[in-house]
């Protein structure tokens, strides 16, 4: 049951067809794992708190440094040279202090992927690195939990959101590291944003049981053009991690 | 006959454009139209689609018509296509 507070604070969303109360309710008891918390994970974990998540679990380790400023929007000036995960809980508390919020000053990696996954209902994949990307992907097939996978480059993204066994996952798609693949890249915070909320959707739906679904589906967003292109796409019969 | 091209990330950098419409002589497989393009654009669009023995590298995804297409069938493609080339990115 939702509270008085509830409807008070989600009382513009309450009114989307087939989100509802019944919604509103899935997303409080819902915990979503968010890795990391730059350009695209800050923006998704921001949607996913004004949204009413129950919990979030936020990863990234180290702390914040100026170049992280045109795209991590839950950090924060004073922040500068503290641990960016610090700056994104202040952030969201004093947004929405009835989230639940906990926080890892660590990158996802093989000792806490399978804690970490764990406890959480959906999860969000936004890392910089393959390595840490296709390790996600790979305990969330194994542990059978929703991801969505949120990926930019200069005024481009893609958001590709995988149901283990039932459609491709990350690696069906992408079978290893692309080896032209540039740590640092362009990028405008605007566009990680957009990308970010074309994600955050994507887990609504999937976890409030409402709108139309793109299982199946990668998204590709082009903000240059101003268009969104679906595709379909296939799962790999010979994958390594979900065939 | 005339293809769509779509290009995301890095091979739309190195197209210069994330879309544009080709003109071919005749009708081809997917794969001689991927080699015709990367001829047009060069190495350092060519590196992203095809390795050094002209097959696809294994990064990436094309969809004919809106549907990822599996390479190793090689399909035809007809006049009038779209073609979108799809590279894997990452987060920041
Ligand atoms: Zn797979």
């Amino acid at each position: 049951m939702l509270t008085e507070e509830d409807r008070a604070l989600y009382d513009w969303q309450l009114d989307v067809p087939g989100f509802g109360e019944d919604g509103q309710e899935r997303l409080r008891n819902t915990t979503a794992l968010v890795s990391r918390i730059g350009g695209l994970g800050g923006p998704v974990a921001f949607a996913l708190a004004a949204a009413g998540i129950g919990k979030l679990i936020l990863v990234h380790a180290g702390n914040l440094r100026k170049d992280d400023l045109n795209r991590q929007i839950l950090m924060r000036w004073e922040g500068l040279g503290k641990p960016r995960v610090q700056s994104a809980a202040e952030t969201l508390s004093a947004f929405n202090p009835r989230i639940e919020i906990e926080v890892h000053d660590e990158n996802f990696k093989e000792e806490n992927a399978a804690d970490l996954v764990k406890g959480a209902d959906l999860i969000f994949s936004c890392a910089p690195l393959f390595e840490e990307r296709f390790l996600m992907n790979r305990e969330c097939v194994r542990q059978d939990k929703p991801m969505i996978d949120c990926a930019m480059y200069n005024l481009d993204g893609h958001v590709l959101p995988i149901l283990p066994g039932q459609t491709p996952c990350l690696a069906c798609m992408f079978p290893e590291s692309p080896p032209h693949w540039k740590r640092r890249f362009p990028v405008i915070g605007a566009v990680s944003a957009l990308v970010a909320n074309v994600g955050v959707m994507e887990g609504l739906k999937l976890t409030a049981g409402f709108g139309t679904s793109n299982l199946g589906k990668m998204m590709l967003i082009d903000a240059d053009r101003s268009s969104i292109n679906k595709i379909d796409v296939k799962r790999r019969a010979d994958c390594q991690v979900c065939a | 006959m005339k293809i769509t091209f779509r290009y995301t990330s890095q091979l739309s950098t190195a197209a210069g454009t994330s879309e544009e419409t080709l003109e071919f002589p005749e009708e081809t497989s997917l794969i001689g139209l991927l080699g015709q393009v990367c001829m047009k654009h060069g190495p350092e669009f060519s590196k992203f689609v095809l390795n050094q023995e002209g097959s696809p590298v294994r990064t990436l995804v094309v969809a004919l018509d809106g549907a990822q297409v599996d390479l190793a069938k090689d399909p035809c493609v007809e006049s009038g296509s779209e073609v979108y080339l799809i590279t894997p990115m990452s987060g920041g």
